[in-house]
Parts: structure tokens; sequence; C-alpha cells
């Protein structure tokens, strides 16, 4: 009972928030941004595989999110904009990485800055997580396009598939089967590098990222 | 295949889906960005509106001086030209009354 109740809650001030928004109320906004700009800004990153260009994008998702808010119906059951989110948050970041391809030295100055100027006790973290995700872009980009975004927004965001199904603007059927193919893929790409891996363990993996 | 070597093969689906953990943004800048986008989010969105408006009119007076001068062209050469096919002609008028049409039209969208 008193679950329901904490669901039902948080269900109504995301709606309540958004509804608000978009009648122009940039404070409700600002508080959909502070609870939603950690998720937002962590997808970006696993997009990026760089902490401080994740926050750009992030910035950037929610000045369109902004623009675009009366754009926007919230369909799904608990009427969460999260979803909405990261599928602005997919054509920002392939908007800016056109940019950055055009620009390549700028984002080397960038980067230098960036580094320079992160002060955070965790920044050797942060360094190793750019690695680690480097490294992992790098496998996930033998993927085809489609492919990694449904991992992107399913597997590492978390999102259910009907979730999935707005964020990439597809039926929820069209989710299941790119996840499908996307694990098919992965699979033969460990085959091809001399591992036997189960699709129960990569079907395994999946879900329990969803949580 | 030995303990060393199994390790130095990294398994693609386990590194795929072993992703950093989630972290907070640095200290302050969920503030610093939250307090920006409220600015920008205040600035008056008349003014923004008004200049898209402006543009789209330009770009259609633009696109129909475009497919005037191209009419013009097309019944120059057809009038008083050498001889050109007039399958020829029509297909330059058609093809380039239509790109400037979807110069106008075509904006790359940020969201769908």
């Amino acid at each position: 009972m008193r679950s329901d109740m904490t669901i039902s809650m948080g269900v109504t001030a995301d709606g309540d928030l958004w509804t608000r928004a978009v009648a122009g109320d940039a404070a409700a906004f600002g508080e959909l941004f502070e609870r939603h700009a950690k998720r937002v800004y962590n997808f970006c990153f696993r997009q990026t595989a760089n902490w401080a260009e994740a926050e750009d994008a992030m910035a950037e998702v929610f000045l369109v999110a902004w623009k675009r808010r009366e754009t926007v119906v919230l369909t799904t059951d608990d009427r969460s904009v999260l979803p909405w989110l990261l599928g602005v948050a997919l054509n920002v970041l392939r908007n800016r990485a056109r940019s950055t391809r055009r620009a390549a030295a700028a984002v080397a100055r960038i980067d230098a800055r960036n580094v320079e100027g992160d002060f955070a006790d965790d920044l050797v973290g942060r360094l190793s997580d750019e690695k680690h995700m480097n490294d992992i872009l790098r496998a996930v980009h033998a993927l085809p396009p489609q492919e990694q975004d449904v991992l992107a927004v399913c597997a590492w965001a978390g999102l259910s598939y009907e979730e999935g199904a707005i964020a990439l603007g597809v039926p929820i059927g069209t989710v299941r089967s790119r996840l499908s193919r996307a694990r098919a893929h992965l699979r033969e790409l460990s085959a091809a590098n001399g591992h036997d891996v189960g699709n129960e363990r990569v079907a395994r993996a999946a879900d329990d990222r969803r949580g | 295949m030995n303990e060393s070597l199994g390790q130095q093969m990294t398994d693609v689906v386990e590194r795929v889906f072993a992703v950093p953990a989630e972290r907070d943004l640095p200290a302050g800048h969920l503030e610093e960005r939250r307090r920006a986008l409220l600015q920008a989010a205040a600035a008056p969105p008349a003014e923004a509106g008004l200049r898209r408006r402006l543009r789209t009119v330009i770009g259609w007076l633009v696109s129909l001086a475009v497919l005037a001068a191209v009419a013009a062209a097309a019944l120059t050469l057809l009038v008083l030209g050498p001889r050109v096919p007039k399958e020829h002609v029509a297909e330059f008028a058609a093809v380039t009354g239509a790109a400037s049409i979807v110069s106008v039209v075509w904006r790359p969208a940020a969201v769908r």
C-alpha cells in the first residue's frame, strides 16, 4: 500500500511538473532538470566516452527539451519524461558527432581544457571511465547504428521495451527485434574473438541492466 | 587456452555490458547548469519565434525568385535559344524548382 502510494506520488509529480513546464513554468522545468540530469548525463557519457562532452550534451538536451516541450505528450503509464529526453539525447549526440567530425582540431583543444579544468577528487576515476568506455564503444561501433541505439537505451540506460520505443520513436516490436539482433551480432563478434557465449548469458546481462 | 591468454582475450559481450557506473556531475556543475538553463528558458520566446518566421518568409521569397528565374530561363531557351530538347528543359526546370523549395522547407531537426 505504502509502496503504491509512493509510486503514485512520484508519477503525479513528474507529470504535473511537465504540465506546468509546458505552460511556461521554468521553475517546474528546473525541477525536472534536477530529477533527470544525472540519468541524461550518464547516458550521454556512455555515447561519447567523455565526461565533459557529456555534460555539454546534457545541457543541450534540456535546452532542446524546453524549446520543444509543447510538442510532447507523455504516454507511458507513469508519464515519465525520461524516455523522451533520452530520445532527444540520441539526436543531439548525433548532431554533435557530425559537428565534431568537422572540427576535430577544436575538439582536441576542448578536451585538453576540460581535463585541466576538472579538479574533482574522482578525476582519476573519470579518466579511467573514459578509457573503459572508449574500449566498449569500439566494440559496439561494429554494430549497425540502430542496434547501437537500442543497446544504449535498453541495456545501458535500463529503459523498458515500452520506454525504449518512445526514446527511439519506433514500435515496441521493433525494439525487441533490434535488441535481439544486437545480441546475435555481439555473439558473432564474441565468437570471432574466440569465445563461446551462450544466448542466455547475453540476455541475462541485458535484463539485469533493465532491472 | 591457458589462463593468461584467456585473460588477455577480453570477452566482447562482457565488455559491452560492463559499462562504468553512473556518476554525479562534478561538484557545483549541476547548479551552474540549472541556472544557465533557466536563464535561457526565461529569454523571451517571441524574439526567437519572430526570427524563425522572418527566416522562413525570406526563404520562401528567395525560393519564389529562383523559381521565376528558372521559368524565365526555360522560356528563353525554348523560344529564343539553340535547339534544346524540350524534355531536358523541363527536367532542368523541375529539378531546380524542386531543389529551391526543398531548401526552404527542409530543416535538420534536433528532435523527432
